[in-house]
């Protein structure tokens, strides 16, 4: 019998996954524990893994699964990602332009908090399209909606975090 | 050429545009300074994300909220206002419902029990306080059983607890707390009567233990040589009860013999029998007949109360009107509205009357009372808007509140993330927190009659009491997050939000009139957030514990 791949393949990604887990979820602790589970689903999967392909993608592609099942077992609303036509409305509303908030570099530690704390249906497809550099198809997949859903929410996504910079600029020359 | 819109240029940028859109916008930007500069800008944005997403600090910090807080919706204006309206309609749903309910589901003899009801409000205070104050022995003598059940239904969560799996986790629960209560109550030797119609206990029988009864009418002639535990809509013992009479009922009369104390919660206690100890009664009239013989205290809490017959020791009234007529030897000590000595009455140890004026207490020639009654005259209430005390009271509720409400998001940050929703969503919690705010209490003493379950259903009763103060400090959360128009969730944020809700609230709370039916209102929707909230975590909690390592 040959001898079990898992733990050693384990060890190899799963500071990848975790790190993954942490920006899905927006929260070190429960990040931990999604980790485990993710490669517990993985090793329940395995059949269906594609030697061909890298394991990375695929056990981070199980990750943001599961993250996402998360999320929306915890959701508040029913519709994790909200209704397409509501986020539009809201992206049509004028937010400040992307000209002014991003110059100011030096907010970087500030932007780090509000990605955290951004609503999750905004941060998962934003981490999925610029952290894990996926296809906005992908994501749809994913995240099980649409693929213009997912590009209101990331242009959303990034409006709420420059209304977050700018509020957090004026409160600093306010000081 | 006309500009484009940012969600567009941001799919140029993300390159998910079709191929001909793409080219078309490119030329577009070869002429466009305006677009191009946006362009650059959100090219300029994607890698600053980029670095901000891929900066360690991911990797080293601690969780800065809660993933339930990240997910919650921010509410609105709007959404309090459609909220709130909810609130009021479903509130009058359910109140409907309950009253319909009270009309044809709920049997006649319970409905005293009805919190609705401020006879029913009355007796479930009272209830507590005599389960809590007198029941100690009674308590020790279950405790054994009610121990062993206790160890059982811990034992079973903590291998739930510890096995964790979702599906089957509700069940078994229930199997344990349920086979607990049945393994227990047998090793008691408590006999148990149950009937749709009466129980009765013939004059020439005997029971050897103590009896539990329910039934439209309970009837004793014989004798029970442990306790009676009695409910329904009447309750009748003219034999012999050898230990304590514990009855629930609408009308209660104890004709007969009972050679412990008289625990009687209904709307009518009369007592024309002779009972060896005291008599603790909670009611809308209690009456000790002429015929009757209390060797022990008499305690009422009652509107009215009549002493005809002797009583051993005290008398002492909570409520409306007291009239004795009948002998007491010691004190008679009243809390009420009006006290009467008639004519035949004879007092050994004296007066004391709480009254609101000296008019009220009268004694007629011909009573017999040792010393000069000792009148205490309550201060005649002026508005309470008027006074001093009020405002301080208020403040140190909205203070207490506080300082719970800062305790409770020190002990749950998550609470500081509950949301209100509006549509069916509110009706759920609405829902689940009547049905929680009613049924509790319910069940509590459900679990409680059975002797057995005592000590559980204080702890429910307790539990109960904590929820409801905690009700409104959670609502006032959601309240201030809307009235300010937060969307944060933490630290300072958070407590101001609590201590603007707070305000709103009790301010609310306080009007007159409209004040009491908010405060139901903001109670009930409170106590359904709750319970919703806890639900919540209990169906995460598999996800938090169960996986192994």
């Amino acid at each position: 019998m040959e001898p079990d791949p898992f733990p050693e393949l384990f060890q190899q990604h799963r500071a990848q996954v975790l790190a993954l887990c942490r920006r899905l979820l927006g929260s070190a602790d429960s990040a931990e524990d999604a980790t485990q589970d993710v490669f517990v689903r993985a090793r329940q999967g395995h059949s269906r893994f594609d030697g061909s392909r890298p394991f990375a993608n695929w056990v981070l592609s199980i990750a943001s699964h599961h993250c996402v099942d998360l999320l929306r077992r915890r959701a508040t609303e029913s519709r994790l990602f909200g209704s397409e036509d509501v986020e539009r409305a809201a992206v049509a509303v004028d937010g400040p332009s992307p000209l002014r908030a991003l110059m100011a570099e030096e907010l970087r530690e500030g932007l780090r908090g509000a990605l955290a704390t951004l609503p999750a249906r905004y941060r998962v497809p934003l981490v999925l399209a610029v952290y894990r550099d996926l296809s906005y198809q992908e994501i749809a997949t994913t995240l099980g909606v649409t693929r213009s859903h997912v590009a209101v929410l990331i242009c959303r996504a990034k409006q709420l975090l420059r209304l977050h910079l700018s509020r957090a600029e004026a409160a600093g020359r306010h000081q | 050429m006309m500009c484009h819109d940012e969600p567009t240029l941001l799919l140029y940028v993300d390159r998910e545009l079709p191929e001909a859109e793409r080219q078309a916008i490119g030329s577009h930007l070869g002429q466009c300074a305006r677009c191009r500069a946006l362009v650059a800008a959100l090219e300029i944005e994607d890698r600053v994300l980029q670095g901000v997403l891929n900066d360690p600090w991911w990797s080293t910090t601690v969780p800065v909220t809660e993933v339930g807080a990240a997910a919650a919706v921010p509410l609105t204006r709007t959404r309090l206002v459609g909220a709130l309206t909810g609130v009021v309609l479903s509130l009058a749903l359910v109140r409907f419902l309950v009253e319909s309910v009270g009309e044809i589901g709920m049997p006649t003899e319970l409905a005293w029990l009805s919190p609705f009801r401020s006879e029913g409000l009355m007796n479930w205070l009272s209830s507590v306080v005599v389960y809590g104050a007198f029941q100690a022995d009674v308590a020790a003598s279950a405790a054994a059983s009610a121990g062993r059940a206790a160890l059982l239904v811990t034992a079973g969560l903590a291998v739930v607890m510890v096995m964790g799996r979702a599906a089957w986790r509700t069940g078994v629960v229930a199997l344990m707390f349920v086979s607990a209560l049945l393994a227990a109550a047998p090793s008691e030797a408590i006999e148990v009567r149950r009937s749709d119609a009466s129980v009765t206990v013939p004059a020439d029988q005997t029971v050897d233990d103590t009896l539990v009864a329910f039934g439209e009418i309970t009837v004793i002639e014989g004798t029970i040589n442990g306790d009676l535990i009695a409910a329904g809509r009447v309750v009748r013992v003219l034999g012999t009860v050898k230990g304590n009479v514990f009855a629930f009922a609408q009308t209660i009369e104890i004709e007969g013999a009972v050679e412990g104390g008289i625990f009687g919660f209904g709307q009518n206690v009369t007592t024309r029998g002779h009972a060896t100890g005291s008599l603790y009664a909670f009611g809308q009239s209690v009456m000790v007949p002429a015929s009757g013989r209390i060797d022990g205290n008499v305690t009422t809490f009652s509107q009215s109360a009549a002493i005809d017959g002797q009583v051993g020791r005290d008398v002492t009234a909570f409520g409306q009107r007291l009239d004795v007529q009948g002998t007491v030897e010691r004190r008679v000590t009243s809390y009420g509205e009006r006290v009467t000595l008639l004519g035949s009455a004879r007092v050994g140890g004296g007066l004391t009357a709480h009254v609101g004026s000296r008019e009220n207490v009268r004694i007629e020639p011909g009573a017999t009372l040792a010393g000069t009654p000792d009148i205490h005259i309550r201060e005649a209430a002026p508005s309470p808007y008027m006074t001093v005390s009020y405002y301080v009271r208020l403040l140190a509720r909205m203070a207490a509140a506080f300082l719970t409400g800062w305790l409770l998001f020190w002990l749950v940050p998550a609470a500081t993330a509950i949301t209100l929703d509006t549509g069916p969503k509110l009706v759920r919690v609405v829902g689940a927190g009547a049905l929680g705010a009613v049924a509790t209490p319910i069940l509590a003493v459900a679990v409680g009659i059975t002797l057995v379950g005592l000590p559980i259903a204080i702890a429910v009763f307790f539990l109960w009491m904590v929820v409801l103060y905690l009700a409104k400090i959670v609502l006032a959360v959601v309240v201030g997050r809307a009235l300010l128009g937060s969307h944060e969730h933490r630290g300072r944020q958070a407590l101001l939000g609590l201590a603007v809700g707070l305000v709103a609230l009790l301010l609310v709370v306080s009007l007159p009139y409209v004040g009491t039916l908010a405060n139901v209102l903001f109670t009930v929707t409170g106590f359904g957030l709750i319970v919703i909230e806890v639900w919540r975590w209990y169906r995460a909690w598999p996800k938090r514990a169960g996986v192994p390592a």
